[in-house]
């Protein structure tokens, strides 16, 4: 292996990428793109709507004492005027619907209030009048078994399990790990699927440019097949990091934009449900940046950089080699493709699902097989697998590797040299096992 | 002193026998011709010596030494599958090609100047290969090729696209890098083009070497004694009764001479007949004559 030559090989795939407009557009667009989504997504969400309903209310059941508190966009009215009279009023537009609260008792599990309107309540109307006229009725089953509110909260208990590990490692684990371990888990999952699928392509197509404009034979006679595969894999790499590294850069710069254009917007969108508030209350947001910063990082980032640039190379090397394998029209290369997306598409499933148990059988074999490992491995990070078993993924991960580039380099400097048809499986077999 | 050998070299693909045990010498210097229909095995055998590939069994030698890693500055290889990165501009191309081959940035930039200058297309230096005309993308293909200053050129069918002012223009180039010290190698199928070009030729069947020679020492060997008299007058009538006619027009005849005739005696015939001489010449074969009598010939006899 000449270093040298790969030196310039990786040097002119980074510079010649890097440089392009298309790329330079993609990287700075993106966070603007993402910028523009945020504003208008809380736009949309923090639109309340227009319709303001009057609506009249016929208390049969006189629970309410006449009083329903006006919810957002809702105003009750309690007229005198029997029904039918109310009903030629709506008709009339005075108000948008009557609502008839029927008689109640303690011992109903159901309650039917009917709504008179041509026109039938939006959704999230429906739902506030619903809320308002549960928490009445709920008062009104309090006050007639003899329940104190104050009793009642007495009812109410909240639940954390504690986990508190048995071998003294010191874990400082807290009730929010699982949550925060699935959420850097999802983070880390979806950016390793993201680098192979995309930057993937991105070998396979290079590689397939490079045959279609017949420059190989030239290359080939100053360098190795397998130095101009890995300059071109390792150059596309830095093309990858760099744009990820301007992302991580400007997406909180974007976020932080979006916070000042549309204030408070992002984080609390409205229409959520009372319980949902109430989880969100709840979540102490101290206590996930400690949990956040009680991370075993020492680990996980060396472990997840090993992950990233393990998964890359095996991914990338495959790819080169399909690229090499496909003819003259890229578009028939769909059957050589699909056997090297499958276990990355699957990994994908695979990690999502881990998310939920992280030491599960499938968690721990298929975060042993190289294939999977990148993907799914990232995934576990986050809920302190045991040590060993990061290692010998690890340890696996490398040895898939060097397989694949191996095998990929064998099919590679056969393919780069055959024009015209794209090989099928029968004859890649055949490319590796020529000799030298 | 051989500036390649070839020795007992072969490759497979599988089952397939691309080269078949060739031994081969081409002296420094020359150039040389590689003939053979396609897939006779000349790019496979190219494709050793570039050492793009390795042989199965056998040794080249370059220069008297074993290939290896070094020897990538000694070669110029013009392939024929040939192409360039479109998008990258003509100079940063050639100079990415030169430090391929291990040349400092500095050399391969003032090469490739002079290289420009000579060809007249100092300006294109900022041009994207796809903005230039095919026969300007194969000037700077040529450049990409002897930039080195390669000891040895191999071109594999050189003027396969080329318009005519490029194939002279190369022409003229082989000839001078040739006068100059380089040898070359010019693989082709097309016969017409060694005959003009190249001084030793061989002919290659199937994966193997059917007949290695100069080009004056093949013809004299595949000679068939055939004269041709151009003349006024008419013919002597002794000549169709003496002497075996191929054929004749009014003012010329084609002569095939049997072993024991003499052709100074039939040009007496004419001379002692009156008529005027115009021409006198041994009919040599044409390369695709011994091609096509050999290649039939080995064929017939692997068949």
């Amino acid at each position: 292996m000449n270093f040298q030559k790969i030196g310039l090989i990786i040097r002119r795939e980074y510079v010649t990428r890097v440089m392009k407009k298309s790329f330079i557009l993609l990287t700075l667009l993106t966070p603007v793109l993402f910028l523009l989504f945020i504003v208008i997504a809380s736009l949309i969400f923090a639109y309340e709507g227009d319709e303001k309903k009057i609506i009249a209310v016929v208390d049969e059941s006189e629970m309410l004492n006449k009083a329903i508190p006006d919810a957002k966009n809702i105003y009750f009215k309690f007229p005198q005027e029997s029904l039918e009279q109310l009903k030629s009023e709506v008709k009339e537009g005075k108000y948008d619907g009557v609502l008839v609260l029927p008689p109640i008792q303690v011992s109903n599990k159901e309650y039917v209030p009917q709504y008179f309107s041509d026109k039938r309540l939006p959704l999230t109307l429906d739902e506030t009048v619903k809320d308002v006229v549960r928490s009445k009725v709920r008062d009104f089953k309090l006050k007639a078994m003899g329940i104190t509110a104050e009793e009642m909260d007495r009812l109410d208990t909240r639940i954390q399990i504690k986990p508190q590990s048995i071998t003294d490692k010191g874990e400082n684990t807290s009730a929010y790990s699982n949550i925060i371990g699935a959420a850097l888990g999802y983070i880390m999952t979806i950016l390793m699927f993201m680098i192979t699928i995309v930057y993937g392509s991105f070998v396979m197509r290079g590689v397939f440019e490079e045959k279609v404009n017949r420059i190989n034979e030239l290359i080939i006679s100053s360098v190795k097949p397998m130095e101009l595969m890995l300059g071109k894999i390792i150059g596309i790499g830095g093309v990858g990091l760099t744009q990820f590294g301007i992302w991580a850069i400007l997406m909180p710069i974007v976020v932080m934009i979006g916070q000042l254009l549309v204030p408070g917007a992002a984080q609390n969108p409205p229409q959520m449900n009372p319980e949902m508030m109430n989880q969100i209350s709840e979540f102490d947001f101290g206590m996930v940046i400690n949990e956040i910063s009680n991370q075993n990082w020492l680990l996980i980032l060396p472990a997840l950089i090993f992950y990233f640039i393990g998964g890359y190379l095996l991914y990338a090397s495959l790819f080169a080699a399909i690229g090499s394998a496909l003819g003259d029209d890229m578009n028939e290369g769909q059957s050589l493709t699909l056997p090297v997306m499958l276990p990355v598409i699957l990994s994908f499933y695979i990690a999502m699902s881990i998310l939920r148990s992280p030491d599960s059988s499938l968690a721990f074999w298929t975060s042993l097989i190289p294939f999977f490992s990148p993907i799914v491995m990232p995934a576990r990070l986050a809920f302190n697998p045991p040590v060993w078993q990061i290692g010998l993924s690890l340890v696996l991960l490398f040895l898939g590797v060097l397989a694949s580039i191996w095998v990929a380099a064998r099919i590679y400097r056969v393919g780069i040299l055959m024009y015209g048809k794209k090989a099928n499986f029968k004859e890649l077999w055949k490319w590796i096992s020529y000799r030298g | 002193m051989n500036i390649l050998e070839l020795q007992g070299v072969s490759k497979s693909f599988g089952d397939f026998r691309a080269v078949n045990t060739v031994d081969l010498q081409i002296p420094k210097g020359i150039i040389f011709g590689l003939l053979g229909p396609n897939g006779a095995g000349k790019t496979t055998m190219i494709r050793m010596i570039t050492g793009i590939t390795g042989p199965d069994e056998g040794r080249i030698l370059i220069d008297g030494t074993p290939i290896h890693a070094d020897h990538i500055r000694d070669i110029g290889y013009m392939p024929e599958e040939r192409g360039l990165y479109k998008k990258m501009k003509v100079g940063d191309q050639l100079i990415y090609l030169a430090r391929l081959k291990g040349m400092p940035r500095k050399e391969a930039k003032d090469r490739i100047r002079n290289w420009m200058e000579r060809f007249q297309i100092s300006d294109w230096w900022e041009k994207k290969i796809e903005e230039l005309s095919k026969g300007m993308q194969q000037k700077v293909q040529f450049i990409a090729t002897v930039l080195h200053d390669p000891k040895l050129l191999i071109l594999d069918e050189p003027f396969s696209g080329l318009d005519p002012i490029n194939t002279n223009l190369i022409k003229d180039e082989i000839h001078r890098m040739n006068a100059s010290g380089t040898s070359v190698i010019f693989s082709t199928h097309r016969m017409e083009q060694v005959e003009e070009i190249c001084e030793q030729i061989t002919l290659v069947n199937k994966g193997k070497l059917i007949l290695t020679g100069t080009m004056t020492g093949l013809k004299d060997q595949f000679k068939k004694n055939i004269f041709k008299i151009v003349f006024d007058g008419s013919m002597p009538s002794v000549v169709p009764a003496k002497y075996e006619i191929l054929d004749e027009q009014r003012d010329w005849v084609k002569v095939k001479l049997q072993p024991e005739q003499d052709s100074n005696a039939l040009l007496a015939q004419f001379m002692q007949a009156g008529c005027q001489i115009r021409l006198f010449q041994e009919v040599l074969p044409t390369l695709n004559e011994i091609f096509i009598e050999q290649v039939g010939e080995a064929n017939r006899q692997s068949a």
